[in-house]
């Protein structure tokens, strides 16, 4: 007989914060995209006129243009990781200092990292002397201050923030890498890129999946701190994302409608993009199961 | 043959470390330069003044006050999500009331899912109208209510894998609750709550988005939104904004140190969840 004495008590504490702090709030900015939302005032019913100013506004569609952008990113991120965590798998000494090392920034905050990558960047700053001194005249931009280096520059940023986490991910999941199937493929002779398409990524396939809804996550709702500290969403809008367009319609402007309804329409892109990589899975381990028959 | 250390490889990977490193490397050196051998060449190798970057980021940009007040807002953090989480693993673990789990279990998941873009707006204003904003105090209760979904999850997972025997044997003694979770779950289930604390003590020390929102006053900034305006206002002291980097680099670097083990465990337990 296992103990079943568990008081409801016990849950609401949880409940009570969770709810107030996290869900009521949830809840709120939903109902208002759908009203004239005045904090303070009354807000009348307004049906979809937020969503369609926004749709109207050449800096929302921009700022979904730059979402998709962001989103190209994403190989960088998948790749780099994989490589890394593969390479420190075996024959490297002490990879748990190298994934330290890698590790410790993505500990840090975003913000932070923005700022140091703010100062490396800055047209005064090293890089820009690195790049005069040594002559290599076309990079030689001032890289956040240029409309079409500014995303791809944010990328780079990004992919050196990340690695870190993707190499313990991954790396966890390495360990759990059936050694027998290794040691056959290094009898049949194959090279490492044969060993990691073959053996090692369908082997990590349900840690890739997470990884990858993990960094839509980031790209969609957690761009904030880079986009804050580097470029405040420029120049123009060309760096702006959905979160950044939130705070800033809300925060700066005080037009918490359109904030609302951008609000929605990242849950409603999150909520594609769970149903993707959810489905993903599906067929996954359902070409697993065909293949192995 | 597995064992065997490959140099080509291990070089490779040295070289990998280089983009880790020379940022922050350049950005301690920077932090010792004066402003004016700073501005003539930032990468000469002179004009260093000590410390005084630090002190002049620590009291005149107030970023040691600021860093109170992290640690403030981080610790309010750390009580309330791992006090929450304690009880509420062992509920979600021990009751018997299935549907009442499963409804607790989905807010919780979707708590847990949503980033806090999605609410940190609405939330401003519910307690603006409370006047609750501006207060560090609130602002840590709000990093426990993020840390708590996983935390409760982290602890009911836990204790689903220890035998159930013990648990047997605690009802045949009929302790009370209270009891059971004082000297049972919340002994067995440290590592689990420290895993909870590290990752809610991070996360109140790097936040830039909720506490550049809920605190309103520069009597409240938090230590991220100092350094943040620091790098915005004084843009040409490039040497203080990187010691002001560096004060705040330090507390989490302390706790990575400490706590690194911990960290890689909780997050690969977290995003596995």
């Amino acid at each position: 007989m296992r103990v079943r004495s568990a008081p409801a008590v016990l849950v609401l504490p949880s409940l009570a914060v969770v709810g107030y702090f996290v869900l009521l709030p949830i809840g709120t900015v939903v109902y208002h995209a759908f009203t004239n939302w005045d904090p303070g005032f009354p807000s009348p019913f307004d049906g979809l006129s937020n969503f369609s100013g926004l749709v109207n506004s050449p800096e929302f569609r921009s700022i979904l243009v730059n979402e998709a952008f962001f989103l190209l990113g994403m190989p960088i991120w998948v790749v780099l990781p994989i490589l890394i965590a593969y390479a420190l798998y075996e024959n490297v000494p002490a990879p748990s200092l190298f994934r330290a090392v890698l590790f410790f920034p993505s500990m840090t905050s975003p913000a932070l990292i923005g700022v140091l990558f703010g100062l490396l960047l800055s047209p005064l700053g090293p890089l820009s002397r690195v790049v005069a001194d040594l002559h290599l005249g076309p990079l030689g931009q001032p890289w956040l201050a240029n409309t079409s280096l500014v995303k791809p520059v944010i990328i780079c940023v990004v992919a050196w923030w990340v690695t870190g986490t993707g190499v313990v991910l991954f790396s966890a999941a390495l360990a759990t890498l059936p050694q027998n199937l290794l040691e056959q493929a290094d009898i049949d002779g194959a090279g490492w890129l044969t060993k990691l398409r073959a053996v090692v990524v369908p082997d990590i396939m349900p840690t890739l999946r997470l990884w990858v809804l993990l960094l839509v996550v980031i790209v969609l709702g957690n761009m904030f701190p880079w986009i804050y500290t580097l470029t405040r969403g420029g120049p123009g809008y060309s760096s702006s994302t959905l979160d950044y367009f939130i705070y800033n319609s809300a925060i700066t402007l005080g037009q918490f409608g359109a904030a609302a309804a951008a609000t929605v329409i990242l849950l409603m892109l999150l909520a594609v993009a769970l149903l993707v990589v959810y489905l993903s899975g599906f067929l996954w381990r359902r070409r697993e199961l065909r293949t192995s028959r | 043959m597995r064992r065997a250390i490959s140099w080509r490889r291990t070089t490779l990977v040295s070289v990998l470390m280089l983009p880790y490193i020379l940022p922050f490397s350049y950005l301690l050196y920077t932090s010792f330069k004066s402003n004016e051998s700073f501005n003539e060449d930032p990468l000469a190798l002179s004009g260093f003044r000590g410390l005084v970057s630090y002190r002049e980021a620590w009291t005149s940009s107030s970023l040691g006050p600021d860093l109170l007040h992290s640690l403030l807002a981080a610790s309010v953090g750390i009580i309330v999500s791992v006090a929450c989480s304690l009880v509420a693993g062992y509920w979600l673990f021990a009751s018997a009331w299935r549907i009442a789990k499963v409804l607790v279990s989905a807010g919780l998941l979707v708590a847990m899912s949503v980033p806090s873009t999605v609410y940190v707006v609405p939330l401003f204003v519910q307690l603006a109208a409370l006047h609750l904003v501006d207060n560090l105090i609130i602002l840590g209760i709000i990093y426990g209510a993020i840390g708590t979904p996983l935390g409760s999850f982290l602890v009911r997972s836990f204790l689903s894998q220890l035998p159930t025997s013990l648990f047997d044997a605690a009802a045949v003694d009929g302790v009370t609750t209270a009891w059971l979770l004082r000297r049972i779950v919340l002994p067995l289930t440290l590592p689990t709550i420290g895993t909870v604390a590290t990752l809610i003590g991070i996360l109140g020390m790097s936040d830039l988005l909720l506490s550049s929102v809920m605190i309103t006053s520069t009597n409240n900034t938090t230590a991220v939104v100092g350094v943040a305006t620091l790098a915005d206002v004084y843009n040409s002291q490039i040497p203080e904004v990187s010691a002001g980097v560096i004060i705040v680099l330090v507390p989490i670097l302390i706790v990575f140190m400490v706590a690194q083990r911990t960290l890689q465990r909780g997050i690969t337990a977290g995003i596995e969840r």
